[in-house]
């Protein structure tokens, strides 16, 4: 008898030569490669865009020293431009290799979701079909090893495939140019491991349909019908139940958040000032704080309602922590939650234990949503009746 | 060698196997015999630890299979009925993926699976299987059981879609694999399959065994037809005289009395071949009449 390692071992490395020996995993791989290289490419355009923007300013500001003129007005208030935001008050700084990887992130989870289904989908199924799982029963070995070592051998598969990816990705950053920091490889590598994370999040979804139908077909129906379910439809219900629970928000103040004085009294023959002169009414301004602070506390109550709907959504979760790593525009909490970015815009770049430390509970469940499905899954197999 | 002690399989409150004991000698071919839905698979499922027992235990070489099916697999072969392989991989990237369960060095893996695959007339094919036909298919299925050269083989329905050819050549290798000391332990519906081969037979309806024996044991259980009685057809040219012979039972002669057949306590044919050729009558033949495991089969299959 060999041991126990050996027989996983063996189980691994076929379902390892299986994935990438097989026809639909190659297209779908190729395709999501295809996809992955086109959104860096567009998003290496961005960087560029804004680099040219950053280098212009930085002339602007430099021939202002030079002839001992102001600094270049900033128009007032935030000012949204393409990869990121800048505020009054605000110095050029260099856009970030980061940049490049915002579509990626966006994409991720659908190319992601397809490329891990079309992985999981039909690994139990297609063996109780076509009946070699009774022929490899009947070898000695115990039937969680197999189930374990398909989904190890699914996993490496996935790494594989993102290492790629970003082996591929890091190739067309530095043809391009591009050349990150320690700090934003760091932050680069991380959303790698994310990614994994979350293509092993939709694979422990396709095990698992893989072992709750012995027909492939129902199998891969039923594997993005929980994808929908848990990263679209749960999520979008959120907001509207939490709506009805908590009520509708504060009405916004009919007033006008800025008032333009009336030009003064015309007094001798100075000519009227051209342009009229902005200026906040002391008692619009309380108005509207007022109704900040309610919206505010309005959010503040919704968001743990909307959060629960999107507890099982890898995609919500992997959104988080992209935007936490500066790579990813905010998943869907992030834009539900409008501007809050301004404001909580730190002076400070925080280090990244700071900040994977504010997502800490989006990692955790990431982590524990594949565990959920592949427990499923993995009771659901050792009960199988394998006649 | 295999032993069950009242060993019972409980389907939804169907019992597939209902308290069957049943012993199996080291070195026998036993064939178990019963009609379809008997619980002739259930069993052989339960003794190589593929499923669990509702009640009792089976024993294969002294392991208590339930307790230690790991054990169990590694010193037997299993054909399945109604085999599969991986539609991917060539017959001999199939037999590797088993044979890795195996503790086989590697070289010693790569020369047992040619072994095995010449065995079945599969050597040298490189087709996917999934391009088999059913027949190659089911002769890969007995390659796959000998890759551990197991000391016993679990056959389920092993000529099932096997061309002439190949049962001829399949009947040869399981007297080959006997009498290198294996046993062999053979479910089958069909009788000639099992009456061919198999040197003890048991025949299971309903979950129990009903019979066990070797076939003439079993023949002679059936048939009614025993030691001390004997049937005899003859047939001639000419029409038959009455005959008498103080061993007859019963006799039964044709319309045209040509031919006429006889029960007797004993072989009488000297003495009818003797009478009717002192009456000048030209016989055609004379033959006892065997009794077959076919009827003997059959009337359990009435009952
Ligand atoms: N998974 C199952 N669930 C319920 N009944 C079953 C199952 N498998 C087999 N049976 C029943 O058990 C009985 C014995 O089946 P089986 O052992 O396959 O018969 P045989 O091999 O002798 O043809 C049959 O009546 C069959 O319908
Ligand atoms: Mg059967």
């Amino acid at each position: 008898m060999t041991s126990n390692r050996n027989r996983l071992t063996n189980i691994v490395r076929k379902e390892f030569i299986d994935h990438i020996r097989s026809g639909k995993f190659i297209i779908v791989f190729l395709i999501f490669l295809l996809l992955s290289a086109y959104s860096l490419h567009g998003g290496i355009n961005m960087y560029h865009d804004a680099l040219d923007r950053y280098k212009e300013h930085i002339e602007r500001i430099e021939d202002a020293e030079d002839t001992g003129m102001p600094m270049p007005a900033i128009p007032p208030g935030a000012v949204h431009i393409e990869g990121g935001w800048i505020h009054e008050g605000w110095m050029p700084e260099r856009p970030s290799a980061l940049y490049a990887f915002m579509w990626m992130s966006e994409i991720m989870p659908v190319l992601g979701a397809i490329l891990a289904v079309v992985m999981g989908f039909d690994l139990i199924s297609k063996e109780r079909q076509d009946r070699t799982l009774k022929t490899l029963l009947s070898h000695p070995i115990y039937r969680d090893e197999i189930i374990n070592g398909k989904a190890i051998g699914g996993v490496l598969v996935i790494i594989v495939a993102i290492g790629m990816t970003f082996g591929i990705s890091l190739a067309m950053l530095l043809i391009s140019d591009i050349v990150p920091t320690i700090g934003e490889f760091v932050n680069i590598a991380l959303f790698g491991i994310i990614s994994v994370i979350l293509l092993v999040s939709f694979f422990s979804i396709g095990l698992m349909a893989s072992v709750l139908f012995k027909n492939s077909g129902s199998s891969i129906i039923f594997a993005f019908g929980i994808i929908l379910v848990i990263a679209l439809i749960l999520p979008a219900i959120g907001q509207p139940v939490a709506g009805m629970i908590i009520g509708d928000p504060p009405e916004i103040p009919e007033v006008p958040m800025f008032r333009i004085a009336p030009p003064p009294i015309q007094e001798g023959d100075d000519p009227p000032p051209e342009e009229p002169v902005f200026k906040i009414d002391p008692l619009v301004e309380k108005e509207w704080e007022e109704w900040h602070r309610a919206n505010e506390a309005h959010w503040d109550r919704k968001m743990p309602i909307t959060e629960a709907f999107a507890i099982l959504s890898p995609a919500t979760h992997f959104g988080e922590i992209s935007a936490e790593l500066d790579i990813g525009m905010g998943g869907m909490m992030g834009i539900m939650m409008g501007g809050g970015m301004v404001d909580d815009m730190p002076v400070e770049d925080p280090d990244i234990f700071d900040k994977l430390g504010a997502v800490w509970m989006n990692i955790l469940a990431l982590f524990v949503i594949p565990a959920i499905f592949f427990a499923i899954a993995y009771t659901k197999f050792m009960k199988l009746d394998i006649r | 060698m295999i032993r069950t002690e009242n060993l019972t399989k409980d389907y939804n409150g169907v019992k597939a196997v209902d308290g069957l004991n049943l012993e199996v000698e080291e070195g026998d071919i036993f064939g178990f015999l019963g009609p379809n839905g008997a619980g002739k698979s259930t069993t052989m499922l339960m003794l190589v630890g593929m499923i669990e027992p509702t009640h009792g235990k089976c024993f294969v070489n002294d392991i208590e299979v339930s307790k230690d099916p790991l054990s169990v697999k590694n010193i037997v072969g299993y054909l399945p009925e109604d085999i599969g392989f991986y539609s991917n991989m060539t017959a001999e990237e199939n037999l590797d993926y088993f044979a890795r369960f195996y503790k086989i060095e590697k070289s010693a893996r790569k020369k047992k699976i040619e072994e095995v695959l010449e065995l079945v007339n599969l050597g040298g094919v490189t087709k996917k299987a999934g391009q088999f036909s059913r027949g190659m298919n089911q002769r890969l299925g007995m390659a796959q059981a000998l890759i551990n050269d197991p000391k016993i083989l679990f056959l389920d329905e092993p000529t099932a879609n096997l061309d002439p050819e190949s049962v001829f050549q399949y009947r040869n290798l399981v007297k080959r694999l006997s009498d290198e000391g294996k046993t062999i332990f053979i479910v089958s519906h069909i009788l000639p399959e099992v009456s061919n081969v198999c040197k003890t037979i048991g025949i299971i309806k309903e979950g129990k065994l009903i019979a066990k024996g070797t076939l003439d044991e079993l023949k002679k259980e059936f048939s009614g037809i025993g030691e001390d009685q004997k049937q005899m057809i003859i047939e001639a040219f000419d029409p038959i005289p009455d005959l008498t012979h103080s061993d007859i039972l019963k006799i039964k002669y044709s319309e045209d009395r040509k031919r006429v057949v006889i029960e007797s306590t004993s072989d009488i044919r000297e003495d009818i071949s003797g009478i009717l050729l002192e009456k000048h009558i030209r016989m055609k033949g004379m033959k006892m009449h065997e009794p077959t495991l076919e009827e003997a089969f059959l009337s359990i299959y009435k009952e």
